[in-house]
């Protein structure tokens, strides 16, 4: 007893904490990880900045979009991250530069009965992954066809990566490679012949797509950010809705001025 | 030996005797004080006096043994015996002081923690403060919370920043592997402990020594201004009338010590050292758990202990400093207590030399070690005195000795310690056992009352500055602050600590630990939520009155807003501003961000927004949107066609996988039901993500095969056709135009926006046109979901088609051309005409009109009309018709006709 309390009382206390430490740590990860998982709480503890990005999934039904993106996240899998609950809607996060980019994939219905559905999708994507197929010539014309609605209603300066897959079956190829390229230069997307089966350049048509993301400015990260733009959108909105009614006016106001003032 | 008879004049007189017999010479003044402390008690349970005369005098001897190791202590520090000519002596003060460093952090918070402040500002108010004092500000440079502590003079600079670092769940000091709950905590452990800081934090002397809640409202009334105002004055002088003159110089020195001795243990560590010292950014949440664990080491056995064995030496030693430098934060926690000891135990009267001897005899066995420097300033203030050096040595032992009489904590079986110290004096007898027992009793009642408050007592953990007389016993603030970290909540401090007494102690503590584990990781964001909450509802405050006026107004105007996303859109824009504000104003005391880390602020406050706000709106909301349903027939519509898509089997929606079967549909029903409990979209969001992943778990069916939207969709669609629920359509709207707009790209997002096209297409499911394209009314209602998405990401975007006209321009020679311009919904036909002027070039617009074309049949609009809005009305309409906008010449009619064969571009 007496020596333990020579001891210096540091060590003591460091080494019970440690010993604790673990235990406490599980316990919070067992408190706190459904909610991580539902809310996609950022951990703040790495020091690179995050930045999430939208990728939506589009192509027709069939082209193997979601085997691309299975591939894509199950390779090199990180147990510790939180799966998401099913194959529709992936993350997975990987190093860019200072920053990691958080890609939260959105796969799409690809029949022609959900079409309809496809811009809640795609707006606000950082970037859209179009899948077709190289043994269908169908696919490809599929694939034109989406482009052409994100060059017209889709985000302004969307990245545009376009997936020809099966590559593995390429002798019985009906869309040429040449083809897809010369598409892909006219439009200014990425191009790659990609193989989920065999695991064939998954990686590399998202390194393509991390590579135009502009950079995240330092400051507009995160919830900051999100206050901040919110902000403005408050004082935007609010002159629209101002003519609603007469309490709101009051209340907007209010509002608009201390949103203002804390500008 | 007259100790018997002080202690019943002390008991019996008054106040105002005590210290005319103080007068007479120091050592009864002492004494005086002492018994004045249990003539306080005394007379406050109203009893001891009675029992204190009845004190035979062969008691004389035990009593006297009793007490000595507190005599003992009292003569090492002799300066109180003149700090007490002021009517306050130590022991009373300590009686009454119940505020907390904690409790007085969290009540000057306005004055110490100034986010807001600037470098030079921070420089400018603490030059002009002593060393150690400290401010909170967020450092503009490093984008983060720092301490920024005033370094003693001859340091260099004035000041020195020390950055705060804030994980999801923590604060902590850079470097520091000691985790905090909240700022407070933070800030009151390294009042205590300085870990990584040269030396332990200062409050300004006005906080330090203000004993009631009223005193530190005050104080925390002048913010910022306290710093220049008179509250705020040196140490030096405010203290000075309670600090005698001649003894001010040992004092002084003593304060120099161990100030040298702060800075000095900085200086001889190297970077390297202090580095070692850390745990290396293991995270540690170290304060209620391990300061307890700690705490029990020591002064837990050693109250134990220390009565029954007379040589409490051995037990008491731990808290001399290890031979090895120490970690910083262990130094100044076991430096603290011993130095305020001291301190109190310079009030207690001076016994005569022999007791010193006798206490060395009995409970000093070994050669005392080396004094570490804590004991050297102690023995120096004895000196003063004219004691021995060996008395400073004593000194643990007899304030170990005295630890049960004061202290114990709470918790503790009450009997135990008295009949203990009894024995441990060597010669109890029974006649003077109940007396003292009466009188240990209370004392021990007293310090327990008093322990939990006076946890992270200030004083003690000032030791480098303060000399006052009026801390309380160390070792129970020790086991109080310990105890006050665990039991977490600073902001309802709590009146009392009611402790059953058939508990054993470790039990207790044990269980303590655990609770204060789960409080202090649970509480900070708990609170915040409460706090926000309940100020919601005070009408006092600013956001009282924006939230309650808003929820009243909404409640009572039902006509005030015109669609189902409407009346959702502004509420939702409303939770947005009024966090908006929250997160600026200064109305939340204290401030969010000293209580929550800042990447979790905005979480924490949309949950408040979702209980002051949603939760007592709901009833309102749910009943709204029924009404505006059943008002445009779309719950007819979706009725009748659930019926149809329920008759439709799996194949014809698409779906060639397993599907739920009928107890799973009645799983899911059940989850959708208990969604419709819920106010908050998250919690929602949550559920509807179970529902998800129960399909999946059908879908896959063991095969390990991963399904995505091909077949994911249709099922879902088969689903919720299967479930039947109308309310389902309101739940949808609710979590998609309630839930934080950040969330929207997640998986909440992304299978809430599934579910919304799932259930369009069951809205838009017609026998013959069971797979054709939404209906423009839905689009309408996605278009407008996305424009709430794309406003709230602030990028304006093309893809906000809602924002774009097609214009066609006809001009006679020309024919036709088509132009796509930004036209938003409030802009009037006249300013479309004018931006048609301009983009098609036209020299004279007083001729040029827009028109409407549709049913082959052409409209002038009128200029105070908006284009927008009659596109919108003509999407909506249940048949969509062809139609366009073009401008061309008022007179032009003729070429109408042409036009009209023409046109295939437009709309």
């Amino acid at each position: 007893m007496k020596g333990m309390k020579q001891t210096n009382p540091g060590t003591t206390e460091s080494k019970l904490e440690t010993v604790h430490v673990t235990s406490m740590d599980s316990l919070i990860k067992i408190i706190m990880l459904p909610l991580q998982t539902a809310l996609k709480i950022d951990n703040p503890r790495t020091g690179l900045a995050k930045h999430k990005l939208k990728v939506c999934l589009l192509g027709d039904t069939g082209v193997g979009k979601s085997s691309i993106v299975c591939r894509f996240v199950q390779d090199h899998f990180d147990h510790n991250i939180s799966p998401t609950i099913g194959a529709s809607f992936m993350t997975k996060t990987v190093p860019c530069g200072n920053e990691l980019h958080k890609f939260l994939i959105w796969d799409t219905a690809g029949q022609e009965r959900f079409h309809s559905l496809a811009p809640m999708y795609y707006r606000g994507s950082a970037a859209a992954v179009i899948v077709y197929d190289i043994t269908k010539q169908d696919s490809f014309h599929t694939l034109k066809k989406w482009v052409k609605e994100l060059k017209e209603h889709g985000p302004e300066n969307i990245v545009m990566a376009i997936a020809g897959n099966k590559c593995d079956l390429s002798d019985i190829r009906e869309v040429p490679l040449k083809d897809a390229k010369e598409y892909a230069e006219s439009i200014g997307a990425i191009v790659v012949e990609t193989s989920a089966k065999n695991a064939v350049n998954i990686e590399e048509l998202f390194q393509g797509i991390s590579r135009q993301i502009p950079p995240l400015d330092p400051h507009e990260n995160g919830n900051n950010g999100a206050i901040k733009l919110g902000k403005q959108t408050s004082q935007t909105e609010l002159a629209t809705d101002a003519d609603l009614d007469g309490v709101d006016i009051v209340l907007s106001n209010q509002l608009s001025e201390l949103a203002l003032s804390c500008m | 030996m007259c100790c018997v008879q002080e202690l019943e004049a002390c008991s019996g007189v008054s106040v105002g005797k005590m210290s005319s017999l103080t007068m007479k010479d120091r050592g009864l003044d002492k004494r005086g004080s002492f018994f004045k402390l249990i003539d306080t008690i005394a007379s406050e349970i109203g009893e001891l006096k009675q029992e204190m005369v009845q004190t035979d005098p062969t008691v004389e001897d035990e009593s006297a043994d009793l007490r000595r190791p507190v005599k003992d202590m009292g003569s090492v520090s002799p300066e109180k015996n003149d700090v007490k000519s002021c009517p306050r002596d130590s022991g009373y003060d300590s009686l009454s002081n119940k505020l907390s460093i904690l409790d007085k952090l969290l009540h000057t918070h306005p004055v110490w923690l100034q986010l807001g402040l600037n470098d030079a500002e921070a420089v400018e108010i603490l030059q002009a403060q002593p060393p150690g004092i400290f401010l909170v500000r967020k450092s503009a440079r490093l984008q983060k919370k720092v301490i920024s502590l005033r370094l003693p003079s001859d340091c260099g600079s004035c000041l020195k920043e020390f950055a705060i670092k804030e994980s999801t769940y923590t604060f902590s000091l850079e470097g520091s592997g000691i985790s905090f709950a909240d700022l407070f905590r933070l800030i009151a452990f390294y009042c205590i402990s300085r870990d990584v800081l040269p030396f332990t934090l200062k409050l300004p002397h006005a906080i330090a020594v203000a004993r009631t809640e009223a005193e530190l409202e005050e104080i925390a009334q002048l913010g910022l201004n306290f710093w220049s105002s008179s509250a705020n004055s040196n140490p030096a002088d405010p203290s000075a009338p309670r600090r005698p003159a001649p003894l001010d110089g040992a004092c002084k020195d003593s304060r120099q010590l161990c100030l040298i001795n702060g800075v000095h243990s900085i200086r001889t560590r190297t970077p390297s050292e202090l580095e070692c010292s850390q745990t290396n950014g293991a995270l540690c949440f170290i304060n209620p758990l391990f300061l307890k664990v700690h705490s029990q080491d020591v002064s837990g056995s050693l109250k134990r202990q220390s009565p029954r064995a007379p040589d409490a030496n051995g037990t008491a030693r731990p808290r001399s400093p290890p031979p090895r430098p120490p970690p910083p934060s262990i130094n100044s926690i076991f430096t603290s207590p011993q130095l305020s000891r001291t301190i109190k135990q310079a009030s207690m009267p001076e016994t005569v030399n022999h007791k010193k001897e006798r206490g060395l005899d009995s409970l000093q066995h070994k050669p005392a070690p080396i004094p570490p420097p804590r004991l050297k300033k102690q023995a120096a203030c004895s000196e003063a005195e004219g004691s021995a050096r060996a008395a400073a040595v004593t000194r643990p032992g007899g304030s170990a000795g005295r630890v049960p009489e004061a202290a114990g904590i709470p918790g503790e079986p009450l009997p135990e310690p008295a009949p203990a110290a009894a024995r441990s004096a060597g010669a109890p007898s029974s006649e003077s056992q109940p007396p003292w027992d009466g009188g240990r009793q209370r004392l021990s009642d007293m310090s327990i009352s008093t322990s939990s408050s006076d946890s992270l007592d200030f004083d003690r953990s000032m030791p480098l500055f303060g000399y006052e007389g009026d801390t309380n016993s160390s070792l129970e603030d020790f086991e109080g602050e310990s105890d006050q970290e665990s039991m977490a909540p600073p902001l309802k401090p709590k009146k009392k600590r009611n402790s059953s007494f058939v508990l054993p102690k470790i039990v207790k503590s044990q269980l303590r630990k655990v609770s204060g584990v789960f409080s202090s990781f649970m509480t900070p964001e708990k609170r915040m939520i409460k706090k926000i909450a309940e100020m919601s509802q005070d009408k006092r405050t600013y956001f009282g009155c924006l939230v309650q006026d808003y929820v009243s107004f909404l409640q009572e105007n039902k006509e005030c807003h015109v669609s189902s996303t409407d009346m959702l859109q502004t509420i939702r824009q409303f939770m947005t501003q009024v966090k908006n504000y929250l997160s600026q104003s200064s109305e939340l005391d204290p401030p969010i961000e000293s209580l929550i880390p800042e990447d979790q602020i905005d979480v924490v406050l949309e949950k408040a927004m979702h209980k002051c706000i949603l939760k007592p709106l709901k009833g309102h909301i749910e009943a709204m949107l029924k009404e505006f349903h059943t008002a445009d027939g779309s719950w007819k519509q979706l009725k009748e066609n659930l019926q149809l898509v329920r008759q439709r089997n799996p194949q014809e929606l698409g779906v060639f996988v397993p599907t739920p079967d009928f107890v799973d549909v009645e799983k899911i029903k059940v989850k959708f039901m208990t969604m419709q409990k819920m106010y908050s979209p998250e919690k929602k969001v949550m559920l509807l993500l179970r529902v998800c992943k129960l399909i999946y778990t059908v879908m896959e069916n063991n095969s390990g095969r991963l399904y995505g939207a091909d077949d994911f969709l249709p099922v879902l669609t088969y689903v919720i056709a299967q479930c039947d629920m109308l309310e389902l359509d309101t739940e949808i709207e609710y979590m998609m135009e309630l839930l934080d707009p950040s969330l929207l790209h997640g998986e909440g997002g992304y299978y809430l926006t599934s579910a919304y096209g799932a259930l369009s297409l069951i809205k838009n499911f017609q026998e013959e046109q069971a797979a054709r394209l939404l209906s423009s009314e839905a689009r309408d209602t996605l278009r407008q979901w996305h424009k709430r998405r794309t406003t709230n990401r602030m990028i304006p975007s093309v893809d906000d088609f809602q924002n774009y006209l097609r214009v066609a321009f006809q001009e006679v020679n020309s024919g036709c051309t088509g132009k796509t311009l930004l036209v938003r919904p409030y802009i009037t036909t006249e300013d479309v005409c004018q931006l048609c002027a301009e983009k098609f070039k036209v020299d004279n617009p007083e001729e040029y009109s827009l028109f409407l074309f549709v049913d082959d049949t052409w409209q002038q609009l009128t200029e105070d009309t908006y284009p927008q809005k009659i596109k919108a009305e003509l999407h909506s309409r249940p048949q969509p018709q062809v139609f366009h906008f073009v401008y061309k010449r008022i007179n032009s009619d003729p070429y109408g006709a042409i036009f009209q064969n023409n046109s295939d571009s437009a709309s």
